[in-house]
């Protein structure tokens, strides 16, 4: 029975440095798209032995691939949930909050729009539904089409928590899969409108409009008023590769530089 | 197996007494056994599943009700209609105005609208400007590091920025050279649908205009790896636009308008914040509720945990364990604060009531406006001001007679399920699992594609037995039955890719504009959906009706054509009577193949959801929510077993629809 259960120990070991080498990062959309893969581009490229695989399917998926022990770093656009606690607490492990950057929510329309400024309550009046027309902020007649993220996205909550002082979406909105849909849909719709993450609002034929006048630019961090935290979660205090890995991500200045140009804010 | 059979040579292989045919026989009954058996193992488990809902549901509803949700969302009623008054008064003043100051202010819109058309033409050119740019700020880091490491890496470093930047001056020149190119074929009628009538307007009024913006197209795709500023003609007519519409703010009707839609702004105000009072009570208490609910499981998670924890780990555990909160708030006191609100809600209801009475007035006839929207936009409105008492009052008397202690029975719940008019979940105000809006999705999207499908299905089926030549037969049978063949997702590729933007464009033909729900809003709708399930549909009737017109007996048509009727004649006066049951089983049964598709309506129906109102409405479907939300939806969550409840249902219709089938044609089939 000893012999066994050290063989099993061993094994587990064994296990443990071989999958030290392959890093599986799974989680948000808006982390895993551009920032994320460019992150380990780079690692790779400085020379650190390691293999990458990413999934980005939504923030929720982060703690459930967590939980299951498919990945070692979970990517998240919101910080965890009591019930995503509970569930770890059950299995008697325990969570490791990074912050990864900071994001700015950019809210987009058709670049044949003529808005180039909405008020605060403005956008919570459209995307709440008490707006519907936008002759209504200034722009030419037409009905406003919503687009919004799904309920796995951790985009989802926090605009609801930031733009939409926790009011429900309206019944019309119409919900995306991922970041670059919500910019199709825009894209094609003259009357649309919708969120993305910073990083993705710069393609050719949408525009981000400004917020009370404050545009979402790196600079405007403080006064820009949809910012939020992005993270970076661990079981328990991070290891071996995955902890050299995620001190780079998050200290060195190449990282920060990569995380700049992607869109996003670094914490140092 | 005493007796001697003359057939079977019994001296074969056999095992345990068993023979070759026993072993046959129990492997075709086992099989069919183990099908029933998964059948009812499918029932049984989503039953189990389902079942569990309405409790929960009946507590969460329970939770809306003793929190004071429902209390403030009946003030929160009265808010809304307010606003939207205020708000449609606003879109009236807007539509007009617009239409009065002329077209400068859709000259930026057209430009960007023939852009998004020329982006889609050089699709392939702009890939490669984002590529060569993008190879060029991928490197910049490691250029960075280069440019301070050594001789070789800063050669290698510049080498590459030379070949980078070269290979970007290239990637421009392909763009202008396409841009000239294609510009000139960027008309009217190639823009989205949406556009083509501002867009004639816009060229008559000024017909060098699409000459102009063409030019236009070309200047700022030629300089599009430098800069990419936005064209002077453009923003000088955006500015001329206010300029035209600043001097038109001061005649009469829209000073006037202003007016009206400043006061009605103000009559909310002090009304708004007292529903923001009433919420945010309301949310506190529903929070405590759900944290004291929630407590239950996080014991039984710390309690599940504790043995497989580490022993610093349990000491924490231990301490969270102790600071659970173990007792629920009084419900009663904290209503007490909401049932003390009544007074001042009556006080600023009826300030804001009789102000607004004193503004309605005001307002401009609708012989006033000129422009269509604006008027079918006051039309509304009117509606909204003559209901605007009475909607009040109702919501008022609500408030009055809402009980925190009434708790809502098993009934209701049932009820509130199967009619509610909102499924939201995920909710940051209150989650409510209501079926109607999804109901009336798939059964709105399913009549749709019935009415397309039975005249198709059920003439083609006349047609190929009745009329058509053998030869013929050959050719169209086959290839009806092949329609079938085709995977549901190929289909639904088929209807985001072309049907939803030919029936867009099709929404938008003037001559068709009476229709109801013409012009559609986007290509999203059940009208899209319909379509393609009506050709999804059209073989499963097709061969039913077939087969039902093919069993009337042929003594029936020799009957019919010797007594000198045509052959048109037989079939409409004995042929179609005749097959009828197995006709009206075919159709019953497409039905039933429509309302349980998934796939199409995920990608083309919308997702909204909402009850719909017109045929070109977008709209979530039952199969669709299950899709959709059963990855997200957490195990053993009200959402997971609504989901299972939803499946239940539509397992419940298919069953009634297919029973139903076989009574049509067992009632009225066998007559011949």
């Amino acid at each position: 029975m000893k012999a066994l259960k050290s063989l099993a120990i061993g094994s587990a070991l064994i296990a443990t440095s071989t999958a030290a080498d392959k890093i599986t990062i799974k989680g948000s959309d808006t982390l895993g798209a551009k920032m994320v893969p460019q992150l380990s581009e780079v690692y790779t490229a400085l020379g650190n032995h390691v293999k990458f695989e990413i999934a980005a399917e939504g923030s929720s998926s982060a703690f459930k691939a967590l939980l299951d022990g498919t990945a070692q770093i979970g990517m998240s656009s919101r910080s965890v949930k009591e019930s995503e606690i509970n569930k770890f607490t059950a299995k008697g492990k325990s969570l490791k909050e990074t912050v990864a950057g900071v994001d700015m929510i950019a809210v987009i329309v058709n670049g044949a729009n003529g808005i180039s400024n909405l008020t605060k309550e403005q956008i919570e009046g459209i995307f709440t539904g008490s707006i519907s027309d936008w002759s209504e902020v200034g722009g030419t007649p037409g009905k406003i089409s919503i687009y919004t993220r799904n309920e796995t996205s951790g985009t989802y909550k926090t605009f609801q928590k930031l733009a939409m002082s926790k009011k429900d979406y309206s019944s019309n909105a119409q919900k995306q899969a991922g970041n670059t849909q919500i910019v199709d849909q825009v894209f094609k719709n003259s009357k649309g409108i919708g969120y993305v993450g910073l990083a993705y609002a710069n393609k050719e034929g949408i525009k981000s409009v400004t917020i009370d006048g404050v545009a979402g630019t790196p600079e405007n961090k403080a006064s820009y008023s949809l910012s939020r935290n992005l993270y970076y979660y661990t079981l328990g205090e991070p290891t071996g590769s995955t902890k050299k890995f995620l001190d780079w991500a998050t200290s060195s200045k190449i990282a920060s530089k990569i995380v700049t140009k992607v869109g996003f804010i670094p914490v140092k | 197996m005493s007796k001697e059979h003359p057939f079977i040579n019994k001296k074969q292989f056999s095992f345990l007494g068993l023979g070759k045919q026993d072993a046959i026989k129990f492997l075709f009954g086992g099989n069919a056994l183990i099908s029933i058996i998964a059948l009812i193992l499918i029932t049984l488990f989503l039953a189990k599943e389902s079942i569990y809902f309405f409790p929960d549901y009946q507590s969460n509803l329970n939770i809306y009700r003793k929190s004071g949700k429902e209390f403030a969302d009946y003030a929160e009623n009265q808010l809304k209609y307010q606003k939207e008054i205020k708000s449609l008064v606003t879109q009236v003043k807007q539509y007009e105005l617009f239409h009065q100051a002329g077209v400068d202010a859709y000259i930026p819109e057209l430009f960007s609208t023939m852009k998004t058309v020329a982006i889609e033409k050089m699709t392939s050119e702009l890939l490669a400007v984002k590529i060569a740019k993008n190879r060029i700020t991928s490197k910049e880091i490691i250029w960075d590091i280069w440019s301070e490491g050594s001789p070789e890496e800063q050669a290698q470093m510049k080498a590459q920025k030379a070949e980078f930047s070269q290979n970007l001056i290239k990637t421009q020149e392909a763009l202008t050279a396409k841009i000239n190119k294609i510009a000139p074929s960027i008309k009217i009628s190639t823009l989205s649908p949406q556009f083509q009538k501002k867009a004639y307007e816009v060229q008559r009024q000024e017909p060098s205009a699409i000459k102009t913006l063409q030019e236009a197209l070309i200047s700022y795709f030629s300089n599009y790896t430098v800069s990419t500023k936005t064209p002077d003609f453009i923003t000088q007519s955006s500015r001329s636009g206010v300029e035209k519409r600043t001097v038109l703010l001061q005649t009469p009707l829209f000073s006037n308008l202003s007016q009206v839609e400043k006061e009605l702004t103000e009559t909310y105000l002090p009304f708004n914040a007292f529903v923001e009072k009433l919420r945010d009570h309301a949310l506190l208490v529903s929070i405590r509720a759900e944290s004291f609910l929630s407590a239950a499981d996080r014991k039984k998670a710390i309690e599940e945990g504790i043995p497989e924890a580490s022993p610093e780990k349990k000491k924490k555990l231990l301490i969270d364990l102790k600071r659970l909160i173990t007792e629920d708030q009084d419900y009663g006191q904290q209503a007490e604060v909401l049932y003390a609100t009544l007074p001042e809600h009556q006080e600023l209801l009826s300030k804001m009531t009789s102000s607004s009475h004193a503004i309605f007035p005001k307002l401009p006839n609708i012989n006033e406006f000129e422009n269509k929207g604006a008027r079918r936009i006051h039309k509304k409105l009117t509606k909204l001001l003559k209901d605007y008492d009475a909607f009040m009052a109702q919501q008022r008397s609500n408030m009055e007679s809402w009980r925190h202690d009434q708790t809502i029975g098993f009934l209701k719940t049932l009820g509130g399920f199967v009619f509610g008019q909102k499924w939201i979940s995920n909710s940051s105000w209150h989650n409510f699992f209501g079926l109607a809006p999804l109901f009336g999705g798939s059964l709105f999207i399913t009549l749709i594609a019935i009415t397309i499908a039975t005249p198709f299905a059920v003439g083609g089926a006349i047609y190929v037995n009745r009329i058509a030549s053998k030869a013929e037969q050959n050719f169209i049978k086959p290839i009806i039955e092949f329609i079938q063949a085709i995977p549901s997702v190929v289909l639904a590729f088929l209807g985001v890719v072309v049907v939803g933007q030919n029936i867009l464009k099709l929404s938008y033909i003037p001559w068709l504009e009476w229709l109801p729900g013409f012009p559609a809003s986007g290509e999203q709708m059940m009208l899209t959906a319909g379509v393609l399930l009506a050709f999804m549909a059209i073989p499963t009737m097709f061969t039913l009706a077939e087969d039902a017109i093919n069993n009337v007996p042929k003594s029936y048509t020799e009957a019919s054509l010797s007594l000198g009727a045509t052959r048109l004649q037989t079939i409409f006066n004995v042929i179609i009577p005749s097959s009828l049951s197995g006709v009206v089983a075919a159709i019953l049964l497409g039905f039933g193949r429509i309302i349980g598709e998934t796939m199409v309506v995920l990608l083309v129906a919308g997702g909204t959801i909402d009850w719909p109102t017109t045929w070109t409405d977008p709209v979530h479907t039952m199969t669709g929510i299950i899709a959709q939300s059963t990855g997200e939806a957490a195990p053993g969550s009200i959402q997971y077993r609504a989901l299972f409840l939803v499946g239940l249902f539509l397992f419940g219709i298919s069953l009634i629809i297919n029973s139903l089938a076989q009574n049509v044609i067992k009632k009225f089939g066998s007559k011949h």
